[in-house]
């Protein structure tokens, strides 16, 4: 694959984390619509642990019904006060909303030139707003990406720290049946992204 | 800096061995960013998150625009 074109010379490998980052982010802010489910049932993954994970995600995607994925996505995520997780790291860090790890985030945020969307009230510490800030990052959709230093920082202090024990929670969710794979997947790449930072060290 | 030229080479290989090899995420990430016709509302960008960059709002570059229409070939 090439380099030139990319934007702002983001290396093929940031694009790609960027993508994955991306897939998630759409996958976890509501429910796939049968354009994602068309998209994502045609990934194949190679044999790694990730790979596999993708190459399970896209099985399960082409066998989804956008029906069947409305109700998942609403008792795992929604319910009628609240769906059967919490996927915000506030409440994974302190077992509150709306907690000293937004405040944290929301500095680090501004800090990097990220914000959120007017009219918007979800708290910007729910995993797939999080995701999308990390694909924003790399995949010159907010400018030049930050430094690999500022991002593990980033990812440090507001994923890593919490965003596997969300996705391990997801996979056992008794609500999920598509997202069990979504869950795998998530696992798996935070363990990669969390691997790939200690060698940037 | 000497430090980050050594080690850089070892996160990329990594992250090339770690899934990517196919590329087929790829395929996925780029067109759920763009989208086709809907490709130009933030909106459909952030992935209905309602993330942005904080300046300006969205900001599709010439770079951007390049990068999505090579990655699609």
């Amino acid at each position: 694959m090439r380099e030139s074109g990319c934007p702002y010379g983001i290396p093929e490998e940031d694009l790609l984390r960027a993508q994955c980052y991306g897939l998630l982010a759409r996958l976890l802010s509501a429910p796939p619509d049968a354009a994602v489910l068309t998209l994502a049932g045609g990934i194949e993954g190679d044999d790694s642990a990730l790979g596999e994970a993708l190459t399970a995600l896209a099985e399960a995607a082409r066998a989804a019904t956008t029906e069947a994925l409305d109700d998942e996505f609403s008792a795992l995520f929604v319910g009628v006060t609240r769906g059967e997780l919490l996927p915000y790291g506030s409440y994974y860090l302190t077992g509150f909303l709306q907690e000293k790890p937004l405040a944290r985030l929301r500095q680090d945020m501004e800090r990097l030139g990220i914000a959120r969307a007017q009219g918007v009230h979800e708290p910007e510490d729910h995993i797939a707003a999080l995701c999308e800030m990390m694909h924003g990052m790399n995949s010159g959709l907010f400018g030049t990406p930050p430094s690999l230093a500022d991002q593990r920082r980033f990812f440090d202090a507001h994923i890593g720290s919490w965003a596997p024990r969300f996705f391990e929670d997801l996979e056992a969710a008794d609500s999920a049946a598509f997202y069990v794979p979504v869950g795998r997947v998530g696992s798996r790449f935070m363990a990669v992204e969390a691997e790939a930072f200690a060698m940037a060290a | 800096m000497k430090t980050k030229e050594v080690k850089a080479p070892d996160r990329r290989d990594f992250l090339r061995r770690a899934a990517f090899g196919a590329g087929a995420v790829a395929v996925a990430g780029t067109s759920l960013s763009s989208g086709g016709a809907k490709a130009k509302t933030p909106a459909t960008e952030t992935h209905g998150t309602g993330i942005r960059a904080a300046d300006a709002g969205y900001r599709e570059t010439e770079h951007v625009r390049t990068f999505y229409k090579l990655a699609r070939g």
